[in-house]
């Protein structure tokens, strides 16, 4: 290993232990942080015989004897993947490979050109997190969640539902606590936070948040909303805020899930109980559309290797939420319209922390 | 002006397209399905399409990702990709007839060129395959050959030298017949025809040694498209399949033509199928319609469309008693093709099959 290579170490909650390699310059590391919207699972404490996932970022020689090689881009033998590189906007490209896809270590190698940095984390980072902890027995859910002593409430939907604005006014507004805004970890109706930096643009920035802001952010802010206006929708940079900033005293890291929000956007505010194996399907389409690229790239494996377990991903992502999200728990179906009044916000926060629901739950039970 | 265009497909399915003048400037590489264009079609076409400028239906619109917009049947979106840039209606996006509307503004030069490219690639040639399915056949990714009403299926993920093989194949055993070198229909035991961009092929067939084209013939292929005529290559419209050989590329493994197993092949060929719907070559591997299924499986999860696979896989069980093969080649195959003559395989591809 390269001793001048910058390594960090990343613990999430005795599931995942995460060792990042950066092989960047000083310089490349400054400008474009990848590993700082981990920050709040970063360690100390070196742990190094117990990586779960090792993450090389820098120049890597893929090993590709005796790889098949599929649509010129896909080189595949067992438990190795190499992806040759994948175009993304502004002329940026990344590539990477991963070593020991079936095994209890994944290692992960992945390369890009300055434009293409900023993709690092959110399409090859995200993903293998949610491989890893989907094959020791978790469920990575894309969704915000809420916490009020022991009582937990997940909001699950795509972009434009309505996560992050009903985290956030349930954290200043009705004095809950926050377990994330875009990833909670579920296991056996118990969900776990994913404290992940929160992505503001024009549409859910609050007042608190705004407030928080220095001068030279205030002004960052404005300036990349205009550079989405003057390049048509082209060019979206969203601001990351951590959430230790805002509220510092009012993160959690673990509540019984009670009650699973399903958010879509919609032409009007309604509310409905919906059924749990819909939610689960719901769910699944919610996590491919988040890493839409994965849905090919295990296609390719599958080809190859249709047994083994990176090309059943998806199947093991939905045996792990049949497992993990209880069936003794409400689950709603909530349609928001993108403009959403502040009450109905409040009357969703009240609906969702109401115990009265919950007497029917406990009759069940007895 | 505007035109219209009509594609019959083997009298499964017909098509409708409203289209500008600008597509006959190179009509051979723009119109790729040219070889089932008819002037007339009987009844009302499964599929309408029409390009140009639109005003989008959206209201009461569930809206995913801020960008799709979503009803029962209905989809519309704003899409970019590479240099494109679109905004698709779809009206039966799920049940009956689909009518789509489609607006292309293309920022890349090269797209001028071929604009029928474009809209084939991006969502043609996706609802044909769902048509089909809807109607007992099915759109597989392969190739073929034909001889006496009897086929040799080739089929493979892209870059698996599937169309390198079909030339050389036809080339070194005479009279066989072309089917398709990218696309067929699949429907029972039985291959229907169905050659995309014929003349691409005709160029690589009467031209080239393999499939790779250099950058002098992507201009040479402009000239030959304009007085190619379709009938110089014989096309075989159905036959029975004999032979399924399953062709992949290899790092470093000798080149290998030899029997394989009948369940894994015909699982592989289904599910590369599938993976066709994923990825479109000619415009860089979008992902664009796949994706709008999934918008759309989110908002609504009892859809046709998210099961479709799942029907190809029950067609396909009736495809067990046919041979199927495994030829297997070296990344630069392409360097020794000439040097094939003393262990020809493609001799011994019609050798086996003569046999069988």
């Amino acid at each position: 290993m390269n001793a001048t290579a910058f390594q960090e170490f990343f613990k999430i909650h005795n599931i995942l232990n995460i060792q990042v390699i950066d092989r960047r310059s000083f310089f490349q590391r400054k400008v474009i942080d990848i590993t700082g919207r981990y920050a709040a699972f970063r360690c100390r404490e070196p742990n190094v015989e117990k990586s779960d996932l090792i993450i090389e970022i820098g120049h890597f020689t893929p090993n590709l004897q005796g790889c098949s090689v599929l649509d010129g881009e896909y080189y595949i033998k067992p438990n190795y993947f190499f992806h040759k590189e994948e175009h993304y906007k502004l002329g940026g490209f990344l590539t990477f490979d991963v070593e020991g896809l079936e095994e209890d270590i994944c290692r992960v190698r992945v390369d890009a050109n300055f434009t293409g940095m900023p993709f690092v984390a959110g399409l090859v980072i995200d993903f293998f997190i949610h491989y890893c902890i989907t094959i020791r027995g978790y469920s990575l859910l894309h969704a915000s969640g809420l916490s009020k002593d022991q009582y937990g409430v997940v909001f699950s939907g795509r972009g434009g539902g309505g996560k992050t604005t009903l985290a956030l006014a349930g954290v200043t507004k009705g004095n809950y606590e926050y377990l994330g805004d875009n990833f909670i970890i579920c296991y056996n109706g118990e969900i776990y936070s994913f404290i992940s930096d929160l992505n503001m643009f024009g549409y859910n920035l609050i007042p608190n948040v705004w407030n928080k802001f220095t001068m030279k952010e205030k002004i960052m802010f404005r300036m990349k909303e205009w550079l989405y206006k003057i390049t048509l929708s082209y060019i979206k940079i969203f601001t990351a805020v951590s959430p230790n900033r805002i509220f510092t005293q009012r993160i959690r890291s673990n509540s019984k899930l009670r009650k699973f929000f399903l958010l879509l956007a919609g032409p009007e505010y309604q509310v409905e109980t919906a059924d749990r194996r819909e939610i689960i399907q719901r769910t699944i389409s919610n996590m491919k559309l988040e890493f839409f690229n994965f849905v090919r790239h295990i296609e390719a494996y599958a080809c190859l290797l249709p047994a083994s377990t990176f090309a059943e991903h998806w199947v093991n992502y939905a045996m792990s939420l049949e497992k993990n999200l209880p069936e003794n728990i409400e689950y709603f179906l909530l349609t928001m319209p993108l403009t959403v009044r502040s009450q109905e916000i409040d009357q969703t926060l009240g609906k969702a922390f109401s115990e009265e629901n919950i007497s029917c739950i406990e009759g069940k039970v007895k | 002006m505007r035109k219209i265009s009509y594609l019959n497909i083997h009298n499964l399915l017909s098509v409708a397209i409203h289209h500008q003048e600008e597509l006959n400037w190179f009509p051979e590489l723009n119109q790729p399905m040219r070889f089932f264009q008819v002037d007339q079609i009987k009844g009302d076409p499964e599929i309408i399409m029409e390009i140009g400028d639109f005003q989008p239906q959206i209201k009461n619109c569930f809206i995913v990702d801020h960008k799709y917009y979503i009803r029962q049947n209905y989809f519309f979106c704003d899409d970019s990709f590479k240099g494109l840039k679109w905004r698709v209606e779809f009206h039966g996006f799920e049940e009956g007839p689909t009518r789509v509307k489609l607006h292309i503004q293309k920022m890349d030069m090269k797209y001028h060129l071929t604009p029928g490219i474009i809209y084939n690639g991006l969502f043609l040639r996706q609802l044909i395959a769902y048509h089909l399915i809807r109607k007992g056949a099915c759109l597989i990714h392969a190739g073929a050959c034909a001889k006496d009403g009897k086929a040799v299926v080739f089929f493979g993920r892209g870059g698996t030298y599937k169309t390198t093989h079909i030339i050389q194949f036809m080339r070194q055993s005479r009279g066989w017949n072309f089917m398709g070198d990218d696309t067929l229909i699949l429907s029972g035991k039985h291959v229907l025809s169905f050659p995309y961009s014929l003349s691409f092929f005709g160029y690589r067939y009467a031209n080239l040694p393999d499939e790779q084209l250099s950058v002098l013939d992507r201009f040479r292929i402009f000239p030959y498209s304009k007085k190619f005529n379709p009938s110089s290559i014989g096309v075989e419209k159905q036959a029975e399949i004999v032979a399924l050989i399953n062709c992949s590329v290899g790092v470093g493994i000798p080149l290998n033509f030899h029997p394989a197993d009948g369940e894994a092949s015909i699982r592989d060929l289904a599910r590369q199928s599938a993976v066709d719907d994923y990825t479109n070559a000619s415009i860089g591997h979008t992902q664009t319609y796949p994706k709008y299924v999934e918008a759309y499986s989110l908002v609504f999860p009892e859809n046709g469309l998210s099961k479709r696979w799942q029907e190809v896989m029950k067609q396909m069980t009736c495809l067990s008693s046919i041979k199927p093969y495994h030829l297997e080649v070296p990344v630069d195959f392409l360097d020794h093709l000439g040097g094939l003559g003393k262990n020809n395989v493609y001799k011994q591809i019609d050798s086996v099959i003569k046999v069988a």
